[in-house]
């Protein structure tokens, strides 16, 4: 049995080379005594927990985890797809709409410039029936558009040449008889 | 008083305790090493089966009976500590233990603390298919050369047992490295 082992371990060893193969870090054995003294210094450690935490506390901790997580699922609002695409349509459509009077406008050039005198007497009456304008409204058009208050602002103007209209253009028969 | 004794003598007294410890660590980190990097083969975890074994022996130290070699008592100390490891971390893989040994070779190529070759993998390939007591038995004999007396104190196993463990040891691994490299 023993040459049997001798022949064996010989072929082996001529095979392999009596190595294992395995290697270290460089310096992994001068470091060791301090790594292990620092293990045993950890060892001696108190490993109790000097910190308290409310009697009741990890009983109520998955409660507590849970409604915050659920309420934070509300709040968060998610944006689908589908509504963005919706959204976007009135702005599609518009936008459609402007290019489309953009090039007949510019490109095709197809339709005739309007004036007064193509309306006629019956369209202005219809429309007036439609609408019955109010006074403000009037005042409004005619205030920004019309008049302007100095325009009836007369300290500029002489008193001799308000006599003189009044003595040339007004009648003084009229005038009294307006005054009776 | 031989230096062993000395060194006992010191390791029990609680003065020269750490000095004594230090001093112990210096003289056999490397052999317990190297024995523990067999049965565990990653570099990591020889490391904090190392730093364990040391840990245990200074904590244990008073119950040490000195009928036995300390060397012999510090080996038997390591290949506990190792073999409970590797059996720990197959049961954490769900692997049975010569599976796990299995895998642990297959990765020694891309290990950066393994400089061997093709053969050096194949060798560890053929020591993971030996049942466990076999390949304790191979490493001590072949790779560290322990005589079988010290080998029977340190396994608790008598001589004729070891021989015979020795002698399947090799027969299988010399018939795995012929069928590998035929």
């Amino acid at each position: 049995m023993d040459k049997e082992i001798k022949n064996s371990v010989e072929y082996i060893s001529e095979k392999t080379g009596n190595k294992t193969g395995f290697s270290t870090p460089s310096d992994y054995f001068n470091n060791l005594e301090e790594a292990i003294a620092v293990k045993l210094s950890e060892e001696n450690f108190k490993k109790e927990n000097s910190f308290e935490v409310p009697d009741t506390y990890f009983n109520k901790l998955e409660d507590r985890i849970l409604a915050n997580v659920s309420s934070a699922e509300k709040e968060t609002t998610i944006i689908s797809f589908k509504d963005r695409v919706l959204k976007m349509i009135p702005i599609i459509a518009a936008a459609s709409i402007v290019l489309f009077i953009g090039l007949n406008s510019f490109l095709f050039n197809t339709t005739e410039e309007l004036t007064l005198d193509d309306i006629s007497e019956d369209d202005i009456a219809f429309w007036l029936d439609l609408s019955t304008l109010t006074t403000n409204e009037i005042a409004l058009a005619l205030e920004d558009d019309v008049l302007d208050e100095n325009d009836f602002y007369f300290s500029t103007i002489k008193n001799e040449t308000i006599e003189d209209y009044i003595n040339n253009s007004i009648d003084n028969t009229d005038l009294l008889n307006e005054i009776n | 008083m031989t230096d062993e004794t000395l060194l006992i003598e010191q390791l029990k007294n609680v003065q020269t305790k750490e000095k004594a410890f230090k001093e112990l660590i210096f003289l056999y980190k490397e052999r317990l090493y190297w024995h523990i990097r067999k049965i565990v083969i990653s570099h990591d975890d020889t490391d904090d089966v190392l730093q364990n074994t040391f840990i245990k022996i200074f904590k244990n130290i008073d119950k040490f009976n000195q009928e036995s070699k300390l060397f012999s008592w510090f080996y038997r100390i390591a290949t506990n500590e190792a073999i409970t490891f590797i059996n720990k971390r197959a049961k954490q893989c769900n692997l049975d233990i010569s599976d796990y040994q299995h895998e642990l070779a297959s990765t020694l190529a891309i290990d950066d603390f393994f400089t061997g070759d093709e053969i050096q993998i194949i060798l560890q390939k053929a020591i993971a298919t030996l049942p466990q007591k076999q390949q304790l038995v191979f490493n001590m004999k072949y790779f560290d050369e322990i005589k079988y007396n010290e080998m029977s104190e340190i396994l608790e196993t008598s001589v004729g047992a070891l021989k015979a463990s020795y002698f399947h040891a090799v027969k299988k691994i010399e018939k795995y490295i012929k069928t590998e490299t035929s």
